[in-house]
């Protein structure tokens, strides 16, 4: 209830797209990946071309564009994975555009794995800067 | 550490402990036992661009394994 209470408060009064460049600008290892082909790359456990230990975010933040993912898959069938729930704050469109050329991923669930993950962040930014 | 049209075949890791940069790089038919088919980024800062890894295996990241925790979380 709480948690649903100051995540609507948050929509409310904080515009969704300058939050997300709060957040980013906090990360401390921005990376540049763009324009690279990762094929047929397969983990056993995690994260068939990229696996990030704690926050995916950070790997995408920046410029990180035009990457192409094909035949790339852990078990789950994903090309790219997190050490918790993925994290892709960095912008939707992005993860959109990224997991359409990603085979055998689960879209439904980056999805709405990445949105949770967006308030939970919300949440705790907003309690800090209060 | 700066990387320029390296191509890197079989099976070799780049352990980067350093902020680190790849232009044009090969990676084919790289593995690890364990993390980061060809490169394990440790706390650092990676620069990719216009590079292709192909084949990759590892039980975790098949191509690239990055430790990095952010500032955010150290609230």
């Amino acid at each position: 209830m709480v948690e649903a209470f100051i995540s609507d408060r948050l929509v409310d009064f904080i515009n969704f797209r300058t939050l997300i460049v709060l957040i980013d600008y906090n990360l401390a290892y921005p990376n540049n990946i763009s324009n690279n082909t990762f094929k047929n790359n397969i983990a056993s456990l995690s994260g068939g071309a990229i696996k990030v230990l704690f926050n995916a975010s950070e790997l995408f933040q920046g410029e990180t564009t035009l990457n192409k993912f094909e035949d790339c898959t852990d078990y789950k069938g994903l090309a790219v994975s997190d050490g918790k729930p993925l994290y892709f704050i960095f912008s939707f469109y992005d993860l959109l555009a990224t997991v359409k050329e990603i085979p055998n991923v689960d879209y439904s669930q980056w999805i709405t794995n990445s949105t949770l993950t967006v308030k939970k962040e919300l949440i705790m930014f907003y309690l800090l800067f209060q | 550490m700066k990387l320029k049209k390296k191509i890197v075949t079989d099976t070799v890791q780049i352990i980067a402990s350093q902020p680190m940069t790849i232009i044009s790089g090969t990676f084919t038919n790289n593995k690890a036992f364990n993390k980061g088919g060809s490169i394990y980024l440790d706390f650092q800062t990676l620069g990719l661009t216009t590079s292709t890894f192909e084949n990759g295996r590892a039980k975790h990241g098949g191509s690239i394994y990055f430790r990095q925790i952010s500032r955010f979380y150290k609230f």
